[in-house]
């Protein structure tokens, strides 16, 4: 148990560490990678049966190894690197369901880090930070009830935390406050932790209700349409792509409700979209810690002035759109189309969700990277620890995309 | 409503107010007859540096080249410091301030801020860099500084202050969009430019717009309520049903709507004509050609303006009423913007992108949640945000000086922290230093420094040459007689081939206009029209044609078989493309054999260049031909006619009533003739030897020869008129022949072949392919006029005359003419047949000689081509002939560009100096110019198309977007007259990016062009004091003048207060060396 614990013990220390030291942000930015590597080695050496078995915590140590390299080199980068860590020690808690107490109470406590983050950084947009704040103080008295009630009560707060987290209408706003608000490349990692902390609520549903199943098919038609329609007149990048990511990860309650449970597939599927969102969200911290937080409309022709950040915003949202050789395409669209297991709804309601998000990516995309720069913006393409970030995050989408085997056994 | 007494004085005004504010768009000709103009040219009696100034005003173009370019060929180099400092020490004064301890001097920060730059981002990105810059804390003490000086009220009075509405800088409907960030101006003008497209097209469309006669404006009323017009506002309808027939009318209506007043109305319609100016310049060229066929369709700018107002006026009523709460119009506009000041500040800082996404954010919300932009109801909606946002603009203020002061101490090595604690008087005069020296001023230097580098290289070098040229001729005395004369075109690609010729032989070479002072209307054997070969400028009544020699007349049939067998199959490939339904079936059933020519043409351009050629040829054999130089004689002209209409009749007879010609009998054909004349009455003839006995037949007949075949006194009398005017009267030629030698100074020692070298280019698949022919000949090729003044010069009663007035030819002199290709750098030479025995191995050698010189030139071109680069040798000449043919080239040569200079004197003074294709060359003789009046031609006439010419690149480089034609990868040729970017849009004039910009640098330097005059300074002032344009060139500065005296080989500048400034030499260099890089 107490090697299960090391990781996670260490990247307490390390964020810790980061905090104390966050006025000499080089020293705390390469602590903190030493800590991640020190994770991920750890992860590797003491929790993998074989080389295959490689588990969930070794993908979110990865994310975060990512988010902070990315990071600049800045006091408050520091804090961002001290969340990061403390962040990933705890969802490696729940995530190792040590101890059954153990995981409610890293869960609980991650989720009251969160209420407090969002208030705390309510600043940027403060009706989404009370909104965000809200939403996942349900989400966490929902996992505490969650505890002290049994039978369908139970399944119905542990539904409604998992709601919170992977984002379903009304409670997104939850995910979308912290993917807005939040400093620094937080948003990033937690666009891929958030998702995965609500899959893990909702494996233990073993079976979903079947008026809460009804009640997800109406949700997430609503969801659909009030999400893609904000999102269309939003002007804010991270915005967009928060309800990009809202929107992508739809259809897996639309099948939840369908099925009645959660499938390995669908989990698989939740990872690639983690990994997209996370990407995207990255490129936004690139363009927002340069330019500060403008406009869609006035950040033009990046193509042209930021060649890399353009390749890298090209290939995640063609990653995003389900196109071949990526990950999402092979998790999910592949399946879903397949003639033997799909149904007539849910196509429609996968092709409808495809479509909007289709339009506001390449909306994005033709905003952001094309037409003429300006001249008074002074332009500065990636540097190499935020192009290999997005690399890596690439290549892992890759990897997901030709080998899904290796995403569904991260899974199971 | 008008008044009816003074209405036409009203439409006058109009009219006038119109034309006064066309000024900013010059005239811009088809590009079919490319010209090139210098496209501020009616802004010419402004400084130069004000004219710009105005232009970056009304359409936003860029003034000088970006500064990083210059500053990267400080680094290569090109520029020195020491010429920076010269010229900066010209324009700054010698004041200085003590700053943290050490004494600034405003010399330095002028040059750190030229040469290095202070970058200032905009300010949400100044807000994300300076939250993060590890020198914050001292930056804050900067701003802390200068808040105890300049106050936030002061910085917003000051902000609100320069919120006004500049009518001159932009329409109502330009303004309604840098507002409201809407995009209506672009629509309005993709929807102008379909109906220009549509009237002034000169027949590329397969359906042409019926009723053009009409004329534009009254072809719009008409067609435009056929569409639906509910997109440009409800009232847009009743115009197009309402508005005067008249459009002056229906402008002073329309004016009356929008609240501009007539001492407004002039800087309003400059800025209509600017927001599409390519439409609006080709307008205006066609309304000043009263001749030009196509102006049959009448359209001016008047009637342009109408239109466009109209669509305007209605548009801006619709959106004003719906966004704003205010009526349509410029008061309501100016009292909106006097009312709610911070409103109009904040919606333009968002549209420019110098809010935050949270404050736009902000903003719309309150915007949209009363529909009102006003500022009581902005209170209403959000108290916090307008509170903080006239501190935060303040902030921002001072947060930019700060940085700019930072940046400014980094340059000059101040310690940043001294800087903080300096007095706010000090930084805020340090802050006015970097404040005076804008983007503007800066630009100038920059321009003025890369001139000077320039100008002092090539003066070095003619400096020696002069004094050399000096010696050389005190020495020589009378100049042996050359192996032979060429003159060329004083273009500037005609320099490097001239070096060339003269390298590899005893050559004299020439330069002189390249229409040789014939001013024709040129007829070829194969057109039906006429072509100016003459300066656009000027007009023309004689007319030349090409007419097959007598030995070919025989073949001429078989010719004219051959040329209208491809014109038909031409046509019918045309339509079978152009038609409805055809292209279904054509690409099925043709679309395989077009795959053999695009292969071919794609990989191995030239060999289908020669393939196409020969098939040609083996239809329509060539033939030789002549020109009708020699003007007729009335009776000689009657006689051609009265021969002319017997042979049309003859056609007729033996097609009508399929005779052979010897069944006709010639005083039958005779008859007829005369009987369509009207010199016979039918009555009185005797029918029994004509085609048609019966009277009423023969009728029929004589109306059908004087319908069709014109055989009528009218048809007679055109014909007539059209060959009086071919031709010249012997004192025309010799007054031609006199003029042109003495002006290029031959009048002695001519060689036994005197070459007449026209230019002309090839190249395929171009629609600019006539801006790289010859200017001076209309845009066409020059051999008609060279092929004419050789004939005329040639002739024996032409020397007889110039004999008796001193110009004395000898019989031994023979005047040949020819044409150099600038894209191939080949010589053809012409009327070969003419050449007397005697000269046949002058003229063997000659050919020789000029295909060596061709590879040289070749070579040499070959270096500066951007994807060839380096030196070919062998390949060099096969290289220039595969991209004269290539179909996919973009730059077949670089044309004019790199021009900068122009020289006007004897060749001795430049013969020794490489050029490098950069210079004109006009030959002139300053000791038999006694009276100046041959230089007084050469400064008014010539240098007018070198600066035409300079100012064309000039402008086109440093903004092609606005003055140029963009890339020709998306080129579309519309109308016949020019091309468009994309579909729709504006017509592009100017130069497209690939004869100016070598990918993102450019190759042209955008350099005002310098003027060297062999002649003593006295003559030169002369001529400035008598032309006005003259005046306006040098005292405006769009030219430099720089004399060189002849006596000792001295150059003075002329400055623009009208003095000489004589020239220094600054280091001795050898005179057979090539200028170096700077040239």
């Amino acid at each position: 148990m107490q090697t299960q614990l090391l990781p996670s013990l260490i990247s307490f220390i390390a964020s810790l560490a980061a905090f104390l030291f966050r006025t000499n942000a080089k020293i705390t930015k390469c602590f903190a990678l030493a800590a991640c590597l020190l994770m991920l080695a750890v992860e590797i050496y003491f929790n993998s049966r074989s080389l295959l078995s490689i588990s969930t915590i070794l993908l979110a140590t990865l994310m975060a190894l990512v988010c902070i390299l990315s990071q600049a080199t800045n006091k408050s980068a520091a804090i961002s690197t001290a969340l990061i860590l403390a962040i990933l020690g705890l969802t490696s808690l729940f995530l190792l369901d040590v101890d059954p107490l153990i995981s409610k109470l890293a869960q609980g406590i991650l989720t009251l880090s969160l209420v407090i983050l969002s208030f705390r950084f309510r600043k940027k947009n403060v009706s989404l930070g009370f909104g965000s704040a809200a939403a996942l103080s349900i989400s966490m008295l929902s996992l505490l009830l969650s505890s002290l009630v049994h039978g369908t009560w139970s399944v119905i707060c542990q539904i409604t935390a998992a709601a919170v987290l992977l984002p379903l209408f009304p409670l997104h706003v939850g995910y979308i406050g912290l993917l807005n608000n939040l400093p620094g490349t937080v948003p990033a990692f937690l666009s891929f932790i958030l998702p995965i902390a609500g899959l893990h609520a909702l494996v233990q549903v073993q079976e979903i209700p079947p008026l809460a199943a009804e009640f997800f098919v109406v949700t997430t038609i609503i969801g659909l349409f009030i999400s893609g329609a904000r999102a269309f007149v939003q002007t804010g990048l991270m915005r967009i792509i928060a309800a990009v990511a809202s929107i992508l990860l739809a259809p897996v309650w639309w099948i939840c409700s369908a099925n009645g449970k959660l499938g390995s597939e669908n989990c698989s599927y939740i990872i690639a979209v983690g990994l997209v969102v996370a990407g995207l969200s990255l490129c936004a911290h690139c363009v927002e810690s340069r330019y500060g937080t403008q406009s869609l409309e006035s950040l033009p022709g990046l193509a042209k002035k930021m060649p890399k950040l353009g390749i890298a915003f090209s290939l995640l949202t063609m990653a995003g759109l389900g196109i071949p050789t990526f990950a999402i395409f092979s998790s999910f669209i592949l399946p879903q189309f397949s003639p033997l297991q799909s149904r007539v709804s849910d196509l429609l309601f996968v092709s409808l969700a495809w479509f909007i998000c289709f339009a506001l990516q390449i909306s994005v995309l033709q905003r952001l990277l094309f037409n003429e720069p300006r001249a008074d913006l002074l332009y500065s393409d990636l540097n190499r620890s935020e192009f290999m970030s997005l690399a890596i995050i690439l290549v892992l989408l890759l990897i997901g995309g030709i080998f899904p085997g290796v995403m569904l056994a991260l899974t199971t | 409503m008008l008044d009816e007494t003074n209405r036409d004085e009203k439409r006058l005004t109009i009219r006038s107010l119109a034309k006064l504010a066309s000024e900013v768009v010059a005239q811009y000709w088809p590009i079919g007859t490319f010209v090139h103009h210098n496209p501020l040219h009616e802004l010419e009696n402004l400084n130069f540096f004000d004219a710009v100034d105005r232009v970056h005003e009304i359409l936003g173009a860029r003034r000088f080249l970006p500064k990083e370019l210059y500053r990267q060929r400080l680094e290569n180099g090109e520029i020195e410091v020491s010429t920076v400092d010269a010229v900066l020490s010209e324009t700054t004064n010698n004041t200085s301030i003590t700053v943290a301890g050490r004494i600034v001097d405003k010399l330095s920060v002028r040059r750190e801020i030229l040469i290095h730059g202070i970058e200032l981002p905009s300010k949400p990105q100044l807000q994300c860099l300076w939250d993060i810059d590890p020198e914050q804390e001292l930056l804050d003490g900067i701003v802390s500084s200068l808040k105890s000086s300049v106050s936030t009220k002061e910085i917003i009075a000051s902000q609100i202050a320069s919120a006004v509405f500049d009518i001159g800088g932009s329409t109502l409907i330009g303004w309604v969009d840098k507002t409201l960030g809407t995009d209506l101006e672009a629509k309005l003008n993709k929807e102008l430019s379909r109906w220009c497209a549509t009237f002034l097209d000169e027949g590329e469309a397969g359906w042409s717009m019926p009723d053009r006669r009409q004329g534009f404006y009254a072809c719009w009323k008409a067609y435009s309520r056929l569409v639906d017009l509910s997109q440009w506002g409800p009232e847009l309808r009743s115009f197009s049903n309402s508005l005067p027939d008249r459009p002056e009318d229906a402008i002073v209506e329309l004016l009356e709507r929008l609240h501009i007043s007539e001492d407004l109305a002039t800087d309003y319609f400059a800025a209509q004509f600017s927001s599409l100016p390519g439409w609006a310049s080709f307008i205006k060229w066609r309304s000043s050609q009263q001749g030009y066929a196509w102006q049959l369709y009448p359209i001016d700018l008047v009637q342009y303006l109408a239109v466009r107002l109209a669509y305007e006026c209605s548009m801006l009523s619709q959106i004003c009423k719906k966004d704003l709460g205010i009526e349509g119009n410029y008061y309501s506009i100016k009292a909106f913007i006097e009312k709610n000041p911070l409103a109009y500040i904040l919606l333009k800082q968002k549209n420019t992108g110098q809010l935050t996404e949270t404050e736009t954010r902000l903003l719309d919300r309150a915007m949209q949640s009363n529909r009102r932009y006003e500022e009581g109801h902005l209170l209403h909606a959000d108290s916090a945000f307008l509170k903080n946002v006239a501190d935060r603009i303040g902030n921002s203020h001072l947060q930019s000086l700060a940085w700019r002061l930072r940046g400014l101490c980094r340059l000059l090595n101040i310690n940043i922290a001294e800087l903080s604690k300096s007095k706010a008087d000090d930084l805020l005069t340090l802050s006015d230093w970097l404040d005076e020296f804008s983007d503007k001023e800066q630009g100038i230097v920059w321009l003025k420094v890369c001139e000077e580098e320039f100008q002092q290289s090539l003066i070095n070098e003619l400096s020696n040459s002069a004094k050399q040229h000096l010696l050389v001729e005190s020495k020589d005395g009378e100049n042996s007689r050359p192996q032979a004369q060429a003159v060329f075109c004083i273009d500037v690609r005609c320099e490097p081939f001239r070096r060339h010729l003269e390298s590899v032989g005893r050559y004299e070479t020439l330069g002189f206009a390249g229409f040789f002072n014939c001013f024709i209307r040129y007829k070829p054997l194969d057109s039906a029209c006429e072509k100016n070969q003459f300066p656009v400028v000027m007009k023309a009544r004689n007319m030349v044609r090409e007419i097959p020699r007598p030995y070919h007349q025989a073949k001429m049939a078989h010719y004219q078989r051959g040329r209208n067998f491809l014109k038909a199959v031409r046509e019918v490939l045309h339509s079978l493309k152009a038609n409805v339904i055809t292209p279904y079936v054509t690409v099925e059933s043709l679309g395989w054999a077009y795959a053999f020519p695009f292969v071919l043409k794609t990989f191995m351009p030239t060999a289908y260049s020669h393939l196409g050629s020969w098939f040609r040829h083996s239809i329509q054999e060539p033939i030789s031909t002549s020109l009708t130089v020699d003007k007729l004689g009335h009776r000689e002209a009657a006689q051609m006619v009265r021969d002319t209409q017997l042979s049309v009749i003859r056609e007729f007879i033996m097609e009508r009533f399929k005779q052979q010609k010897s069944q006709i009998n010639p005083e039958s054909l005779d008859t007829l003739r005369r009987l369509a004349m009207g010199e016979l009455d039918i009555s009185d003839v005797d029918t029994s030897g004509l085609p048609e006995h019966d009277k009423d037949k023969l009728t029929l007949l004589v109306e059908e020869l004087r319908a069709k075949q014109q055989i009528s006194p009218r048809g007679a009398a055109t014909h007539l008129e059209r060959l009086t005017r071919t031709g010249f009267t012997l004192a025309e030629q010799v007054f031609t022949i006199e003029t042109s030698l003495r002006m290029m100074g031959l009048i002695n020692n001519f060689a036994r072949i005197v070459l007449i070298c026209a230019h002309g280019s090839k190249s395929d698949n171009n629609p600019f392919e006539s801006a790289l022919d010859c200017g001076a000949c209309g845009g066409n090729e020059g051999q008609a006029n060279a092929r004419v003044f050789a004939a005329m010069a040639n002739k024996l009663d032409v020397r007889n005359e110039l004999a008796r007035k001193g110009i004395d030819i000898p019989v031994d002199t023979y005047f040949l003419a020819g044409q150099y290709c600038t894209t191939n750098d080949t010589v053809e030479l012409l009327d070969l047949e003419d050449v007397p025995p005697t000269h046949r191995m002058d003229l063997a050698r000659l050919t020789e000689d000029l295909m060596e010189a061709g590879i040289l030139s070749s070579q040499e071109r070959c270096s500066r081509l951007p994807d060839i680069g380096g030196e070919i040798r062998s390949r060099a000449g096969k290289e220039t002939w595969r991209r004269s043919c290539d179909w996919s080239q973009v730059r077949p040569e670089w044309g004019l560009s790199s021009n900068a200079a122009f020289i006007i004197g004897r060749r001795g003074l430049s013969a020794p100096l490489n050029l490098q294709g950069r210079v004109f060359l006009n030959s002139y003789d300053h000791t038999i110019d006694t009276d100046g009046k041959l230089l007084e031609n050469l400064l008014t006439a010539a240098q007018t198309v070198c600066e035409w010419i300079n100012m064309e690149h000039y402008f086109s480089t440093v903004d092609n977007d606005v003055f140029g034609a963009g890339s020709k990868i998306y080129h579309n040729v519309t109308s016949h007259v020019g091309v468009m970017s994309g579909t729709l849009g504006d017509l592009r004039i100017g130069l497209p990016e690939q004869t100016v910009m070598k990918g993102e640098t450019n190759y042209h330097d955008p350099l005002r062009l310098t003027t060297i005059v062999e002649a003593p300074r006295e003559r030169i002032e002369m001529l400035i004091s008598r032309h006005e344009v003259l005046q306006r060139f040098y005292h405006n500065e769009w030219v430099h003048l720089v004399a060189v005296a002849p006596d000792d080989g001295v150059l003075y500048k002329y400055l623009p207060n009208g003095e000489w400034k004589k020239l220094q030499q600054q280091s001795a260099t050898s005179s057979t060396e090539s200028v170096g890089n700077n040239i």
